[in-house]
């Protein structure tokens, strides 16, 4: 058990690598709770709790007001709710963000740089990102995400291009961290749910779980592949747009070159003055394309694609245990 | 491909240029070595009064003339040197020049004179002195110019008068009466010089004389006076006006007086005037006319024939005005002439290398190989005659009769051209052999056998009118008999045919009428009676000729010229329903690849020849080669400028008068014309029978396959109509057709398909239209087992056969056929003659996973693009080949049914064949799969895949293999990726999935209706 003396001894506690994320029952309950309620639209609130080494600890969470309430209030309405919490003695230190999510949903661009915001305050910050969906088919539909600290230096250099991710050795695997979730619950709650006798053979989960139906998910995740196939098919347009344009700048300067060497070569036969072989101002650099969107949708498409892949796991194994079962039942 | 030279820039004829190069060449060959004739007339200027009527005097000066160096160079120009309409550059001499000056100095003179300006007089006087002397210097002639010595004379007799005129002199200003002082001594002490005392003296006795001949002087600027006969004749020629008084002596004079060397003199004398602004042609033509009688000796005969010519073109004004018929009709009896001379005297050769005329003062006498040599190009003059037919058919308003009176020269143009070629071949020349050859090909190549028939025969009803011969007209006569009605029947029903034979029908009309009345007048210049040479005949069929003319040109010719001939065979061969051959023709010459390389009016007889295949086609029932080839002319919304049949109106650029001017031009004779209607109804046919079946094949993506963009458009246009009354234009019928055909009522689309009109000018209108229905039927079929058989459970033989008017066995071939291509999920119980159906819908996942691989597969291949892009040494269009290709091949359309639609025919492509090469490569262990890649595309694509991957795409084709090679490493890499998806896809993508290669949504399992999603 490390203290808070342990902590203060150690000054590189910051360097630490996070590990684990560690929610309260209570956190996780609020989270999707919000979530829930608020479906189909994507709300936010914030997490609180505290940095403990390697793990991060979540005892506390609050919902942020959605937008479409009256926007004034909601930049005080942070303020004043750690004030609140304050007073009544609960953990009022930011540790990161949590929002809900369509059908896993949410690489995108805002969401780094909210990370990104947020990292200047808190070097640790997590994002749990909670899955209605996910949650109705039986599943817990919580992830904590982090940015991994390589991605964040080049954001913040914005070196994004394919080159410099590049060098920098970093692929689309490398922008998302997802962090392992504990969830942890007070001695006085565990002690409550034993003393709560017995647990039930199976919950409504369970029987979710079950279910048979996932056309459904499946075609609406396909779809949304597809949206993102077609995302990936721009994003391709615009990198051999560039190498085109590239290759044309490069001919047109070849071209140049020539005509000035000639032109050269005259001139000091003519005794003149050789000119520059160089011209910077001529030929500007084609900026190169950033790469990040294109990571982004790799990675919402591995996302997909997991998601897909597990489903159809899932599928087959409650196929073959319905057939298991009629078998049985015939018998 | 289409050839749009509208965009080019500019576009000379090559062959006016051509021509006129040539008519340059030989005007200054000419020029020079005519100059001798009126050098004889510089040297004498002031003993030319004296001996003005001596014959003999002139022949001694003639004799000596050739002495005289340069100037008989310079003699021959003329001082007004307006370029004229040949083009022709006349050069100034630098005498001319001088002269020149020399008249100006002494009207500025004569202007000062009137104010009374003696200082001014002064500085001209001396001025004017100077430029005598420069002017003697060049001129070496040894008199006075009598410009000078008028001059003199008059500011003598001025100055007089002004000393006389005492008043005058008192007013006048000190320096100008200091001025008038120095003049009156100057001019007392020059003209009493004995230098020009002799002259002024004569002068002021004869000044009449004098000015008479210095008008003459000032109008033709030859540096003085002609001696006697030649003087005299030159002013008949100069002098239009004077002519009618001033009988010339050669005219008058008995023929059997007139001397070779009169003749050759006289010739001399025209050719080196001709061109000049002061000479009069007609007159001209005329002394020729005369000279061509009494010329002495074939030879010279024919030298004077062929300035003739020159003389008569010179006549029709500019190249943008066509030559007068009556002209251009004497022009052919000049060259018949001398084509029939040199047939009588094989000895004498024309050539236009031989040395020009040179002086001879007698008959020449036969080579060492014993042949003559005449210099003289009948090869631009037969081009010539072409292309001024060419232009008075372009001129003349198609609907009158002149035209058709026009068209019936056509046989004598055939003839003499006929008789050139002959020659050429006689002596061997085979280098302007083809170049005739040629415009007999471009005669030919458009003709029906219809047509063809009726030109021959218009021949000989032509000979027989002219010469009465009883053979001609009974060999006549039994042709008639012959082909009266199928000639009048066919030659009606095509629209090139419909004109020549009416023309014959017009002649043979006039042949009757005018052997009635044998007195009718055709006395005016356009009556020119223009006999067919007796010995012309006309082969028996067009196709015999063209064979043995497109034979010479393919030997001797140049590449343009091979390159025509080689389109007016494939024109003549697709013309006459040999589509196949045509064909090959047309893709083994590799034509298609430059011909945007070409000139225009070759890429314009591209334009036609491919209209003409695709018509060829048309008529064969090969309804998907004539789509490409027509589609593309048709679809380009400019067809009238590709085919230059007419020009566009156009809407949004405006030409500039030039470019108006030259596509004019360019422009088809009509009786040349492919019928519009009869293209556009082709093409919308064959886009009709294409495209209905692949629209309920894929009713939900109309947009993915799209065969014919234009159909397309059209129908939307059709469709979004409020009300649709009864069809009355081409596409009106087709769209009815169309909507007929799209619920599989065949008989409602042949109904109105064969309401159109154009059918009138097909030739076999029977068998074409029978082609029609069988057809639509097969297409009705299709379209209809397509939207509909998912509403059956299972489908009667019999019932189809009854409904379709077909045969059990073509219903059982095309259901059978669908059934193979999986376009139909069903099979067939024997037993019950029936087509039981296996249709199941697929399931939303199932669509979308096919539209997901739809993807994938397309950013695999930009991948594999953007891999070979980055490795490089890529060519470009090689790189474009896949999508790229596919885009800008549907613009150009050439590439037909699977490129049309632009990004997506160009991924269909690419999808079906690759997809097919990943199971190929999955068999093959993963190995290299360019080479089956394109077996399994083309051999999937089958007939019409191979038809138009060789020849109208072959840029893609030919670029594939290698691409393939060179990916090597990112191919290992690929190959998994390319399996998976080859495992989603059906069995064979792209092989089975035919052009379209629309394999996407194949997969998962037995379940098959993915058509109907």
């Amino acid at each position: 058990m490390t203290t808070v003396a342990d902590l203060l001894k150690r000054p590189d506690v910051k360097e630490t690598v996070l590990k684990t994320v560690q929610l309260d029952g209570q956190v996780v309950l609020k989270i999707m709770q919000h979530c829930d309620g608020a479906q189909p639209s994507i709300v936010t609130g914030q997490l609180l709790g505290l940095d403990v080494g390697q793990t991060m600890e979540v005892t506390d969470c609050f919902p942020f007001p959605s937008p479409e309430d009256d926007g004034d209030s909601s930049t005080n309405y942070q303020l004043d709710m750690m004030r609140c919490l304050r007073e009544v003695n609960v953990d009022n230190n930011t540790v990161g963000w949590y929002q809900s999510s369509v059908l896993g949903q949410y690489q995108t661009q805002e969401m780094i740089e909210t990370f990104i915001s947020y990292h200047d305050s808190i070097k640790k910050c997590v994002c749990i990102v909670y899955d209605p969906q996910r949650q109705q088919r039986g599943q817990l539909g919580l992830r904590a995400i982090r940015l991994k600290d390589s991605f964040i230096e080049l954001f913040k250099e914005q070196k994004l291009t394919g080159k410099d991710l590049r060098e920098a050795g970093v692929g689309w695997r490398d922008v998302f961290v997802e962090v392992p979730i504990k969830i942890h619950n007070s001695s006085l709650a565990q002690a409550l749910i034993a003393d709560l006798n017995p647990a039930p053979g199976a919950t409504a989960g369970d029987l979710e779980r079950l279910s048979l139906a996932n056309a459904g998910y499946l075609s609406k995740t396909m779809a949304n592949l597809i949206e993102c196939m077609d995302d990936m098919l721009a994003e391709q347009g615009k990198v051999s747009m560039y190498h085109r344009n590239v290759a044309r700048q490069q001919q047109q300067m070849a071209a140049w070159l020539q005509k000035r060497n000639q032109e050269n070569i005259a001139r000091r036969a003519a005794g003149e003055e050789p000119l520059p072989e160089e011209d910077p101002v001529l030929f500007k650099p084609i900026p190169e394309p950033s790469a990040l969107d294109q990571y982004l949708v790799t990675s919402q498409i591995a996302g997909y694609c997991d998601m897909l892949g597990a489903a159809a796991e899932k599928g087959m194994a409650k196929m073959y245990l319905v057939q298991a079962a009629q078998k049985a039942a015939q018998h | 491909m289409a050839s749009r030279f509208w965009t080019a820039g500019s576009d000379s004829d090559e062959e006016e240029v051509d021509a006129s190069e040539e008519e340059n060449s030989s005007s200054e060959e000419e020029s020079s070595s005519s100059s001798s004739s009126s050098s004889s007339g510089s040297d004498s200027s002031s003993d030319s009064d004296s001996d003005s009527d001596s014959d003999s005097d002139s022949d001694s000066d003639d004799s000596d003339a050739p002495k005289k160096g340069a100037a008989r160079f310079l003699a021959g120009s003329d001082s007004d040197s307006d370029s004229d309409e040949d083009r022709r550059v006349v050069l100034k001499s630098a005498k001319d020049k001088r002269f020149s000056e020399l008249t100006d100095t002494c009207d500025e003179i004569r202007n000062k004179m009137k104010i009374n300006d003696w200082s001014a007089i002064q500085g001209l006087f001396d001025e004017l002195n100077k430029r005598l002397e420069r002017a003697r210097k060049v001129s070496e002639a040894v008199g006075t110019p009598r410009v000078y010595v008028r001059m003199c004379v008059e500011l003598e007799d001025f100055l007089n008068d002004t000393l006389a005129n005492k008043d005058l002199k008192k007013k006048m200003s000190s320096t100008n009466a200091k001025a008038l002082n120095t003049m009156r001594q100057r001019l007392k002490k020059h003209n009493t010089s004995d230098e020009f005392a002799e002259a002024v003296t004569k002068f002021r006795e004869n000044p009449q004389e004098d000015e008479e001949e210095e008008e003459e002087e000032e109008e033709s600027s030859s540096s003085s006076s002609e001696s006697d006969t030649d003087g005299e004749r030159e002013e008949t020629e100069k002098r239009p006006a004077g002519a009618a008084k001033k009988k010339d002596k050669l005219l008058t004079m008995d023929s059997a007086e007139i001397t070779y060397e009169m003749v050759a003199k006289k010739l001399r004398e025209i050719v080196t005037s001709r061109g000049r602004k002061g000479t009069d042609k007609q007159e001209q033509v005329e002394m020729l006319q005369f000279l061509a009688n009494v010329a002495k000796g074939v030879p010279q005969k024919l030298e004077v024939l062929l300035q003739l010519v020159g003389s008569l073109f010179d006549l029709s004004p500019g190249i943008s005005n066509y030559m007068k018929v009556g002209l251009w009709k004497r022009c052919m009896l000049v060259m018949l002439e001398i084509m029939d001379t040199l047939q009588a005297n094989e000895a004498i050769v024309l050539d236009d290398s031989a040395e020009p005329s040179e002086e001879r003062t007698a008959e020449p006498v036969a080579g060492e190989d014993g042949k003559v040599r005449v210099w003289g190009n009948l090869v631009a003059f037969v081009e010539r005659l072409d292309d001024e037919m060419f232009k008075s058919l372009q001129v003349i308003d198609p609907h009158t009769h002149e035209y058709m009176a026009r068209l019936r020269d056509e046989p004598v143009f055939l003839a003499l051209s006929q008789k050139v070629h002959d020659y050429l071949a006689r002596i061997g020349d085979v280098r302007n052999q083809p170049k005739v050859a040629l415009r007999l090909i471009e005669h030919f190549y458009y003709k029906t056998d219809a047509v063809y028939d009726a030109m021959r025969k218009l021949t000989m009803l032509q000979q027989h009118f002219y010469y009465k011969t009883d053979a001609v007209y009974d060999a006549m006569r039994k042709l008639t008999m012959l082909q009266q009605e199928e000639a009048a029947a066919s030659a009606a029903a095509h629209p090139e045919g419909a004109v020549a034979a009416a023309s014959a029908a017009a002649e043979t009309a006039a042949a009757a009428n005018t052997s009635n009345e044998p007195g009718e007048e055709q006395t005016a210049d356009d009556k020119v009676a223009l006999p067919v040479p007796l010995d012309f005949s006309m082969d028996e069929s067009s196709t015999a000729a063209m064979k043995r003319l497109v034979g010479i040109v393919f030997t001797h010719g140049d590449e343009r010229a091979k390159a025509r001939a080689m389109l007016c065979t494939i024109y003549h061969k697709a013309l006459h329903g040999d589509f196949h051959s045509a064909r090959d023709m047309l893709l083994m010459s590799h034509l298609q690849d430059n011909v945007m390389l070409m000139d225009i009016s070759t890429q314009i007889l591209y334009n036609r020849s491919m209209a003409q295949l695709g018509l060829a086609a048309f008529r064969l029932g090969l309804i998907s080669e004539a789509h490409s080839c027509l589609q593309e002319l048709y679809g380009s919304g400019h067809i009238k400028e590709l085919l230059a049949q007419g020009m566009a109106m156009g809407k949004f650029q405006d030409k500039t008068p030039e470019q108006e001017l030259l596509e004019k031009r360019r422009q088809m004779p009509f009786h040349m014309h492919i019928s519009m209607e009869l293209l556009e109804s082709s093409c919308l046919i064959s886009a009709m029978l294409l495209e209905v079946p692949a629209m309920a094949s894929s009713p939900l993506s109309v947009k993915k396959r799209v065969i014919s963009k234009s159909f397309h458009r059209i129908l939307d246009t059709y469709n979004r109509q409020t009300f649709t009354g009864p069809p009355e234009t081409v596409r009106d019928h087709i769209m009815a057709a169309t909507r007929a055909l799209m619920r599989g009522d065949w008989s409602g689309a042949y109904g109105a398909v064969s309401a159109l009109t154009v059918w009138q000018l097909v030739p076999q209108r029977e068998s074409v239209l029978d082609m029609l229905k069988k057809q639509l039927k097969e297409e009705a079929l299709r379209t209809y087992l397509f939207s509909y058989s998912a509403q059956y459970r299972s489908l009667s033989l019999d019932q189809l056969c009854t409904m379709f008017e077909m045969d059990e066995k073509a219903v059982y071939s095309i259901v059978s056929k669908m059934m193979i291509a999986e376009d139909l999920h069903g099979s067939w119980d024997q037993p019950t003659r029936t087509i039981v159906m296996h249709s199941i819908e697929a399931t939303k996942v199932q669509s979308l996973a096919g539209q997901f691989a739809d993807k994938a597969t397309l950013m695999v291949e930009l991948n594999e693009r953007a891999y070979a892009f980055r490795t490089g040494g890529l060519r470009d269009d090689d790189d474009m080949g896949g999508g790229g290709g596919g885009r800008r091949g549907g613009r150009r359309g050439q590439d037909g049914q699977w490129e049309d639609d632009g990004g997506h025919g160009g991924r269909g492509r690419g999808r079906g064949p690759r997809l097919g090469a990943a199971r190929m490569g999955l068999g093959q262990g993963g190995q290299d799969f360019g080479g089956h890649r394109r077996g399994g595309g083309g051999g999937g694509r089958g007939d019409r895949g191979g038809f138009r991957a060789s020849g109208f795409s072959s840029n893609m084709t030919s670029g594939l293999p290698d691409r393939f090679q060179r990916r090597g490493p990112y191919r290992q890499q690929a190959n998994p990726n390319m399996q998976a998806l080859g495992s989603i896809s059906r069995p064979g993508g792209g092989v089975g999935g035919g052009p379209g290669g629309g394999s996407y949504n194949r997969p998962l399992g037995g379940d098959r209706r993915d058509r109907g999603l």
